[in-house]
C-alpha cells in the first residue's frame, strides 16, 4: 500500500454498476489510483487517468472511469475532497473537451446542409418544376386557378366591366393575337386600384388603371400576348410547384424552429425573383411571335413596358415581376418594328375598349 | 458535507429536485441562440443538454439520476422520421392534385396515420428516454413494441368517442399500465395498479366543471345573438361571469391535473418500493399565471416594437398592402429579424416556465415508500441501438 493521504475522512458514495446498493466508501489517495475502500476492505482501484467527470448538480462531482464496469459511479460532495481529485485525475474533463469541439462541427455542418438545401431549392426546383409541370393534368391547374381567383379578386378587384361594344372590341382584339387557340382561357377588364396585367392558369385580367394607360391597340394587344403566353407554358403551375417544392424543403429540414417559417418565405421570394426573369423572357418571345403572325410590331408592347416599369420603385408582381426591365427584353420586343398587316382595331372600336369599364351604352 | 443544493443523505424516501434555475436559464438562452445561427440543427443538442440538466437534478434518495443519451441519437431518430413522414406528406399533396374528392377521401386515412403514428413515436420515444436513465449504477429498460401501443392507443380513443369521453380514465390506465408494465429498473419489472375506476373516481367532477363551462360560453354567445336592449344588464353580467369563469379555468385544470399525477404515481411500485405523490393543484396553477403573464408581456413587447418598427416607414410598411407591388430586401430583413427575436424569446420562456418548472414541481412531489426493499441487479446487456430511437424527439412530438 502506498502512501495515505491526510484527509482520511474522504468519503464518497460509490454504486458498483452491479446493483443497485448505494455504498459509502472511504477513499486514499495514492500515487497512480484512487482506492476505494468500505469497512477497511479494498473495493475498487482507479486509476487517476481513467476518471471521468459526470454531469452533476452543482456542488456535486460525479465520478466514472473507463476501466471500471460501466455503470460504476462514486459521487462526491465535499469542495475540499474534489479540488483533491481534480488536481490529480488530469482526463477529468476529456469529454467535456470533446462536447466543445462538436460545437463548431455542427455549426460548420448545418451551414453545409442549408446552403445545399437553398441551392436545392434555388437552382434544382425550377429544374424539377419544369419536368413536372407538362405531366399536372388540367384539372389540378383549373382548381388552382380557381384558388387564386378568389384571393387575387379579394385583394386587387373593385369589380367587372361588362360593357357590350367594348367586350367584343377586347374579343377582337384577342383573337386576332390568337386567343382561341388557348380555348378555355377567359379575358377579363376589372376595375381596380393597381395598374397591372395578370395570368392565372384560365384566367387573364387586365385591370382597368393599366388599359386607361394604354397608348394604341398594339401595345395592348401585345400585353395580351404576353399574357396569352404564361397560360401557354403553364407559368403559374410552374411557379406554384417551385415555390411549394422550396417550402416544402425548408419547412421539413427545419421542422418545429421557432423562426424558420421566416427563412421559408426569404427563400420564396429568392426563388421567384430568379425564375420568373427566364418565364418573362419566354412570354416576351411568345407574344412577338403571335405579334409578327398578325402582322404587327411587337414594339410598342415594349415601351408600353418601359413606360410603366420607369414609374416603379420598388419590385412587381403580374406583368412587372422581374424588374427592373432588361435591357435584352427590350432588344428582343424592340426589334420588332415592321407593320405588315392593317391596325387591329379601327379607332371607333379602340374607344369602346377604352370605354369598357363605363356602365350603360 | 458541502453541499448546501443537496438534501442530507439521510432522507432516503424523498425525490429531491435541485433547483438551479439560473443554470437552465443560461443553458436555454445559449441554445435558442445556436438554434437560430444553425438554421435549427442545434435542437438536438439542446434537447439532450436539457434532458440531462433536468435528469441529473433530480435525486430519488439523494441520488441525483444520470442520463445518457446523445444529441447523434436525436439526430438518426430525426432522418429516419423524414424518410417515413416526407413521403406521406408528398403524397397526400399528389391526392390534392388529383381531385378534391379524393382528396377529402384522403384525409380520414391521412389523419389516421399521423395519430397512429404520434403514438408510436411516442411510445418509442419514451422507452428511448427510459433505456437511457441510470440511478445508482443501474439503467432502465423498456421493452414492448410502440406499434402495440399505438394500436391500443386507437382502440380505446374509439371507445372513447363512442362513450362522449367518459372511457378516458380507463383508456388512461390501459394505456400507462402497458407502459409501466414493460419498464425495469436493473431486473426490476415495475408494476402499475392504478385502475381507471380510481381515476374516475378521482376525476368525474372535471366532467361537470368541463360542462358547466361550455355552457356559460354557449349562453353567452346565444345571447348575443338575440340580443335587445333590455338585456343589456343580463348581457354584461354573463359576459362578466364568463370572463372570470375563464381566469378561474386554469386553477380547476390544475387541480385535475395534479389528481391524476397522484392517482398515477400511486401505481406504480418496483419490487417492494412504492411510488407516491402529493402534488397539489396550486403549484401549477403559480406556473399557469406566471406562465400566462409572461406571454402578455412579450406580446405587448412584440405590438409596441411591431408599431415602432412598421410606422413612419414606408417601405416596411408597403410589403403588406396589397397591390404596391413585391418587396425589397431590407425592410424584408427586418421583419424576419423581429420576428425571430420574438419567436426565441418566446421558445425561451416556454423552455423555462413550462418544461423546467413543471418538471421541478412534479418531481419533487414524489416519494418512494420501502427504497430499502429494492434491491435490484443489472439486467443483462441490451440492444441499445439508436435507430428510430429518437423518433418522436426529432419532431418534438409530445413527451
Amino acid at each position: 500500500m502506498a502512501s495515505i493521504s491526510p484527509v482520511d475522512a474522504a468519503t464518497g458514495v460509490y454504486f458498483d454498476g452491479e446493483t443497485s446498493s448505494r455504498r459509502t466508501v472511504a477513499l486514499a489517495f495514492e500515487t497512480r489510483h484512487l482506492v476505494l475502500c468500505e469497512d477497511g476492505r479494498e473495493i475498487a482501484r482507479w486509476p487517476w487517468s481513467d476518471l471521468r467527470r459526470i454531469h452533476a448538480p452543482r456542488g456535486l462531482m460525479r465520478l466514472a472511469s473507463v476501466s471500471a464496469p460501466t455503470g460504476a459511479r462514486l459521487d462526491i460532495a465535499e469542495d475540499a475532497v474534489q479540488h483533491m481529485i481534480a488536481a490529480r485525475a488530469t482526463m477529468l474533463d476529456a469529454s467535456a473537451r470533446a462536447e466543445r469541439g462538436t460545437l463548431v462541427k455542427i455549426l460548420a455542418w448545418s451551414l453545409a446542409a442549408a446552403a445545399s438545401v437553398a441551392g436545392l431549392a434555388v437552382f434544382g426546383m425550377p429544374l424539377l418544376a419544369d419536368r413536372i409541370t407538362p405531366l399536372v393534368p388540367a384539372s389540378f391547374e383549373r382548381r388552382l386557378g380557381d384558388a387564386a381567383d378568389k384571393q387575387l379578386r379579394a385583394l386587387f378587384v373593385t369589380g367587372d366591366c361588362l360593357n357590350g361594344p367594348g367586350r367584343a372590341a377586347l374579343d377582337k382584339l384577342a383573337r386576332s393575337v390568337g386567343h382561341a387557340r388557348e380555348t378555355g382561357t377567359r379575358i377579363f377588364v376589372v376595375r381596380s386600384e393597381s395598374k397591372n396585367a395578370i395570368a392565372l392558369p384560365g384566367r387573364i385580367y387586365i385591370l382597368e388603371p393599366l388599359l386607361a394607360e394604354a397608348a394604341s391597340p398594339d401595345g395592348l394587344a401585345g400585353v395580351l400576348a404576353h399574357e396569352l403566353g404564361h397560360v401557354a407554358h403553364r407559368d403559374g403551375l410552374r411557379r406554384v410547384i417551385q415555390n411549394g417544392g422550396a417550402s416544402f424543403l425548408f419547412g421539413l429540414l427545419f421542422a418545429d424552429v421557432f423562426g424558420a417559417g421566416v427563412v421559408v418565405f426569404a427563400s420564396q421570394w429568392m426563388v421567384e425573383a430568379s425564375h420568373s426573369r427566364e418565364a418573362e423572357s419566354a412570354a416576351d418571345a411568345y407574344a412577338r411571335a403571335r405579334m409578327e403572325a398578325a402582322g404587327r410590331p411587337a414594339k410598342p408592347l415594349g415601351d408600353f413596358l418601359l413606360r410603366m416599369t420607369g414609374e416603379r420603385k420598388s419590385g412587381g408582381f403580374g406583368l412587372f415581376s422581374s424588374h427592373p426591365y432588361s435591357e435584352d427584353r427590350r432588344a428582343v420586343l424592340g426589334a420588332s418594328t415592321t407593320e405588315r398587316a392593317e391596325p387591329l382595331l379601327s379607332d371607333r372600336e379602340w374607344r369602346d375598349l377604352k370605354a369598357i369599364c363605363r356602365s350603360g351604352s | 458535507m458541502n453541499a448546501p443544493l443537496l438534501p442530507a443523505m439521510r432522507e432516503q424516501t424523498r425525490v429531491a429536485f435541485v433547483n438551479d434555475r439560473r443554470r437552465f436559464a443560461g443553458l436555454v438562452t445559449r441554445g435558442a441562440i445556436l438554434q437560430i445561427v444553425t438554421f435549427g440543427f442545434y435542437r438536438f443538442w439542446l434537447a439532450t443538454d436539457i434532458r440531462r440538466h433536468l435528469w441529473s437534478h433530480t435525486a430519488p434518495g439523494g441520488d441525483p439520476l444520470e442520463y445518457l443519451g446523445t444529441a447523434k441519437d436525436l439526430l438518426i431518430g430525426f432522418l429516419v422520421g423524414l424518410a417515413i413522414l416526407a413521403p406521406v406528406y408528398f403524397l397526400y399533396f399528389l391526392a390534392g392534385l388529383a381531385a378534391e374528392s379524393v382528396q377529402a377521401f384522403a384525409s380520414v386515412p391521412f389523419l389516421l396515420f399521423l395519430i397512429v403514428f404520434r403514438d408510436f413515436a411516442r411510445y418509442r420515444g419514451q422507452r428511448y428516454r427510459l433505456r437511457r436513465t441510470v440511478w445508482r449504477g443501474l439503467a432502465f429498460s423498456m421493452d414492448g413494441s410502440g406499434w402495440s401501443y399505438a394500436l391500443r392507443s386507437a382502440l380505446w380513443g374509439l371507445l372513447v368517442i363512442v362513450t362522449f369521453g367518459l372511457a378516458l380514465p380507463w383508456r388512461l390506465a390501459a394505456l400507462e399500465r402497458y407502459k409501466m408494465e414493460h419498464v425495469c429498473y436493473g431486473d426490476v419489472r415495475a408494476r402499475f395498479d392504478a385502475t381507471g375506476g380510481g381515476l374516475f373516481r378521482a376525476g368525474w367532477t372535471l366532467w361537470l366543471w368541463v360542462a358547466l363551462y361550455v355552457a356559460l360560453l354557449a349562453a353567452v354567445g346565444n345571447f348575443g345573438r338575440g340580443f335587445t336592449p333590455g338585456d343589456l344588464g343580463k348581457q354584461i353580467l354573463l359576459f362578466l361571469v364568463a370572463f372570470v369563469a375563464t381566469l378561474l379555468m386554469p386553477i380547476v385544470l390544475a387541480a385535475y391535473k395534479a389528481r391524476i399525477w397522484r392517482w398515477w404515481a400511486s401505481g406504480v411500485s418496483f419490487g417492494g418500493a412504492r411510488l407516491s405523490s402529493d402534488l397539489d393543484g396550486e403549484s401549477f396553477v403559480m406556473i399557469y399565471y406566471k406562465t400566462g403573464l409572461a406571454f402578455i408581456g412579450l406580446i405587448f413587447a412584440g405590438v409596441a416594437g411591431a408599431v415602432l418598427l412598421f410606422s413612419g416607414r414606408g417601405g416596411v410598411g408597403a410589403i403588406f398592402t396589397p397591390g404596391a407591388g413585391g418587396a425589397s430586401l431590407l425592410p424584408m430583413l427586418q421583419v424576419a429579424g423581429f420576428y425571430m427575436l420574438l419567436a426565441l424569446v418566446a421558445g425561451i420562456l416556454v423552455r423555462i416556465f413550462l418544461t423546467h418548472d413543471m418538471w421541478r414541481v412534479v418531481a419533487a412531489s414524489l416519494s418512494i415508500a420501502n427504497l430499502d426493499r429494492l434491491h435490484s441487479r443489472a439486467a443483462a446487456a441490451q440492444d441499445v441501438s439508436a435507430l428510430g430511437e429518437g423518433l418522436s424527439d426529432g419532431f418534438d412530438l409530445a413527451g
